[in-house]
């Protein structure tokens, strides 16, 4: 007997609005979070524009204890996993049946940097000085911590997994997460991903491989996926969190059903670490064999939720990958991009990314794809540029192409439909 | 700052950017491309760094793997040339 | 349900590598030093398990050696081990069908900590293409797919030691899902100093100044582990498959089991071990009292020792089950440190040899510990156990193919 999967809870911390209510106000009002970076000064680096979140953690909701010792991007992922959680009213479910899957491209990058500058002495020293590091570093080696805090705030005792793969790792955690329940490892699964890389090394690793946007004069039309002049992507920062639950375990309580996890897949390129094919045929075999758990005709995609980084090479990738995958029928289908809105965010923005299908789905609404103004020829879909649009929707496929040559495709329907 | 490399430093940079072993007589092949040295487009990233950090090559030099080591040369001599 | 089927082996361990490494563990020789990775050491870390003599040249393709840590040297070396130990050439596995599933703890520290010295002394324009790359978690399953042209599923866990377990059960999930082959395992290579300055902070790390006196698990001298390098990677192949190319089953992966008991929590991992063990044996369909050896996770800290005997003692009751842990030999390689008891796990299956825990004796529980020397043993089924540092517990059964 196949078990189903469907989402009870959802939290967002994202770039322009915490809470899942505001950052879908956000998607849908055509405005965008990315502005100059001002986590450090962005003086001497190429890229000086950032989707940042404006996030307080005290406020959140975290205590001093807590705050001391989570990363930023931890802090995002427990203050998304308490609204999730919340969202769905779990009342206490046997915690060896509840488990968690979290993902993150590059983890504590942001204590890992700090403390580095401190104990090297701003890079004077190799042997740096252990005297001078924070007591919580050893979390910031492992992103297994993010997983770890997410656990023991809602009581989870069943399987806890960290999925660390690049760019897909938040779509991959999800996909992971639905897995358990379908093979009856755990009941409810709360699944994730967060990563805070506003930082100088990530940027500056970024900048060394021109994958980000140089269009620092106007940081908030930078981020131009699908437009003929888009220039690398704007890194951002959040997170996203969903309760996953069995279909009947969640019946049977008399939850709201927000979304079902209806297929998913994940398929290597084993092309290049950072390149592309511009053919997409990895990404296309990705998206069948999601849509063949999901049995569903490619005819039954009401709208996709592109990768849409703002690269040259991926929009034009994954352009290629939705005409293969669903044939004729992506030239009918609406395609967009949040990434625009909210940056990309590594290994966050694919969880992200799921969050915002699923207000899709509740709300009927596409979310645009903002800042395309001029159209590529080699990009010739419908990518609903500037402003929301309402339409009916029954099914929706979200992707993800990550550094590592990951593609990832997760279908998402509404629940009702058996 | 900078000197122009030789051709033999250019390929001990090459070499040691990449890890792809390359001799100065291949440099000087006006048709062998970075690209039929087996060199992607990361590493022609990284040995491009390198002359900007190092033999002050001006910061809007760009180039790709279909060009040649014999181009990055001509560059490399009107560079200083400047 | 497809059978998953260890059919290749490729380990890169301190005691050993390739075919080198079972003669090492079976006669319990001790491959922990001085560690001398970076001078000077300043750090209350001085005993641990390098790999000695390994070095890029030869072993990884000098184009991909530059742009990658030593812990993916170590992935793709394991890995060009594992499938020549399979006589699989992966070209020859139907497209899309063979993927690859890592396990890594703390990524490509030694490359990133050069990167962020970089940055910092000289500026950002002094980081080079490759940081985004080497540094990441991910460096070693994409390195591995473009390498090998694994256009199957491709996936990397984290979670310390029992991420390394995890990935087995990732590999015989995607094999029930239609792949035919994958590359599982990991390697972690932890030796650079501001690693190092971070695993101080976990306060499991033996302070032990002798080689032989280090790491003492199991024992009242327990201090914590000798933490290592190096790992493995397993050709686990679908079994059906297997027989069509005429590839040797070695081992089934027969059954897996993960829980969670919260960071540092050690007296829960009692019941945390013994439910994933449950688990596992439930999942591979059979009882505690067929398992024949138990390889432990020997964090070597009185509570988590405890802990791990008392779980023990929840599955087996009475019974004396032989239980050893190879690695005292060669130190407590985080994410590759399952990976390299699953390989050990195989080799006893094979050898009819359960290898000792090197360098101890007076076990202060009531647990068979095999010690001293190797012992002969008809191993049919091994389960083994791992905790992670962030909290989790895996168990994974390995069960010797029927033999028709």
């Amino acid at each position: 007997m196949t078990r189903r999967v469907v989402v009870t809870g959802v939290g967002v911390v994202a770039p322009g609005g915490n809470g899942t209510k505001e950052f879908w106000e956000l998607l849908t009002s055509g405005r965008t979070a990315t502005r100059r970076t001002s986590l450090f000064d962005p003086t001497g680096f190429r890229s000086r524009v950032a989707a940042e979140c404006d996030f307080d953690p005290a406020q959140a909701g975290l205590t001093p204890v807590e705050i001391a010792r989570m990363d930023r991007y931890v802090q995002f992922g427990a203050v998304a996993a308490d609204e999730a959680w919340a969202q769905a009213e779990l009342a206490p479910a046997d915690p060896w049946r509840v488990g968690v899957s979290m993902g993150s491209a590059v983890g504590g990058t942001t204590l890992l940097e700090r403390d580095y500058a401190v104990t090297s002495d701003r890079g004077a020293r190799w042997v740096v000085d252990a005297a001078l590091a924070s007591p919580f570093l050893h979390h910031a080696l492992s992103p297994a911590h993010l997983a770890a805090e997410v656990a023991d705030r809602v009581g989870a005792r069943g399987p806890v997994r960290t999925v660390s793969t690049g760019c897909t790792a938040g779509i991959d955690a999800v996909g992971h997460g639905a897995r358990l329940i379908e093979r009856d490892r755990a009941d409810v699964v709360v699944a994730g991903a967060a990563e805070s890389p506003v930082s100088p090394i990530a940027v500056s690793c970024f900048d060394a491989i021109r994958a980000t946007t140089a269009s620092n004069d106007d940081p908030e039309r930078a981020a131009r996926p699908f437009d003929r002049n888009r220039d690398g992507f704007v890194l951002g920062e959040g997170a996203a969190v969903l309760v996953l639950e069995e279909y009947e375990h969640a019946r049977r309580r008399g939850a709201v059903m927000l979304a079902e996890i209806a297929g998913y897949a994940s398929r290597s390129n084993a092309f290049h670490m950072t390149g592309l094919r511009p053919d997409g045929v990895e990404m296309a075999e990705a998206v069948r064999r999601a849509l063949e758990q999901a049995r569903l005709d490619p005819t039954g995609v009401d709208y996709v939720n592109a990768h849409g980084s703002g690269t040259r090479q991926n929009d034009r990738h994954e352009t290629a990958a939705f005409k293969l995958a669903l044939g004729q029928h992506a030239y009918a289908t609406p395609v967009s991009s949040i990434k625009a809105a909210v940056g990309h965010s590594l290994g966050a923005i694919g969880s992200i990314e799921v969050a915002a299908c699923a207000q899709a789905l509740v709300h009927g609404v596409v979310p645009p794809t903002v800042n395309l103004e001029t159209p590529d020829p080699e990009c010739d879909l419908d990518y609903v540029p500037h402003t929301a649009r309402e339409r009916e929707l029954r099914a929706v496929l979200s992707v993800g192409s990550g550094f590592g040559g990951f593609q990832s495709a997760v279908v998402l329907t509404r629940p009702e439909r058996s | 700052m900078g000197t122009t490399p030789s051709p033999a430093e250019l390929a001990g940079l090459i070499s040691r950017c990449t890890g792809v072993a390359v001799t100065d007589r291949q440099l000087a092949d006006p048709t062998t491309t970075f690209s039929d040295l087996g060199i992607d487009s990361l590493g022609l990233m990284g040995v491009l760094a390198e002359l900007k950090r190092s033999h002050g090559v001006h910061r809007d030099v760009e180039m790709n793997t279909e060009h040649t080591p014999r181009e990055l040369l001509a560059v490399l001599g009107q560079e200083v040339a400047r | 349900m497809s059978t998953a089927v260890v059919t290749g082996v490729g380990v890169i361990a301190p005691s050993g590598i390739g075919a080198d490494f079972w003669p090492a563990v079976r006669d319990g020789r001790r491959a922990l030093g001085r560690l001398g990775r970076y001078q000077p050491n300043p750090y209350p870390v001085v005993v641990a398990g390098e790999v000695t003599g390994f070095e890029p040249e030869g072993r990884v393709d000098p184009r991909i050696a530059v742009q990658t840590d030593r812990f993916t040297h170590f992935a793709l070396a394991a890995t060009d081990l594992a499938l020549h130990d399979a006589a699989l050439d992966p070209a020859a596995v139907p497209d899309y069908r063979f993927g690859v599933v890592t396990a890594s703890y703390s990524g490509g520290v030694e490359f990133g900590q050069r990167e962020i010295q970089a940055l910092w002394r000289s500026g950002p324009e002094h980081v080079g293409p490759y940081q985004s790359i080497a540094w990441f978690y991910a460096a070693s399953s994409g390195q591995l797919s473009i390498k090998h042209g694994l256009r199957g599923p491709s996936t990397v866990l984290v979670a310390d030691e029992a991420g390394g377990l995890d990935v087995f059960a990732t590999a015989r999930d995607e094999l029930a899902r239609g792949a035919r082959a994958m590359l599982a395992g990991g390697a972690e290579a932890p030796f650079c100093p501001y690693s190092m300055c971070g695993q101080l902070g976990i306060g499991l790390l033996s302070a032990g100044e002798d080689p032989d006196t280090a790491y003492l698990p199991y024992t009242a001298e327990a201090a914590g582990f000798a933490p290592g390098e190096g790992g493995a990677v397993l050709v686990v192949e679908d079994a059906d498959a297997a027989a069509a190319r005429g590839a040797p089953a070695r081992a089934v992966v027969a059954g897996h089991g993960a829980t969670f008991t919260g960071i540092g929590r050690f007296p829960d991992s009692a019941e945390g071990l013994a439910r994933a063990a449950r688990q596992a044996l439930a999942d591979a369909g059979c009882r505690p009292e067929e398992v024949d050896v138990v390889f432990l996770d020997a964090i070597a800290d009185p509570r988590a020792d405890q802990a791990e005997a008392q779980a023990l003692r929840s599955l087996f009751g009475d019974r004396a089950v032989p239980v050893t842990a190879p690695k005292t030999g060669y130190g407590r390689c985080y994410a590759g440190a399952a990976p390299l008891d699953v390989a050990t796990a195989v080799l006893a299956i094979e050898h009819g040899a359960v290898p000792p825990t090197p360098g101890v004796t007076g076990c202060r529980f009531d647990l068979d510990l095999v010690t001293g020397a190797a012992r002969p043993l008809d191993v049919r089924t091994a389960l083994v156990l791992a905790r992670g540092l962030h909290g989790s517990n895996s168990a994974l059964v390995l069960r010797r193919p029927e033999t028709s």
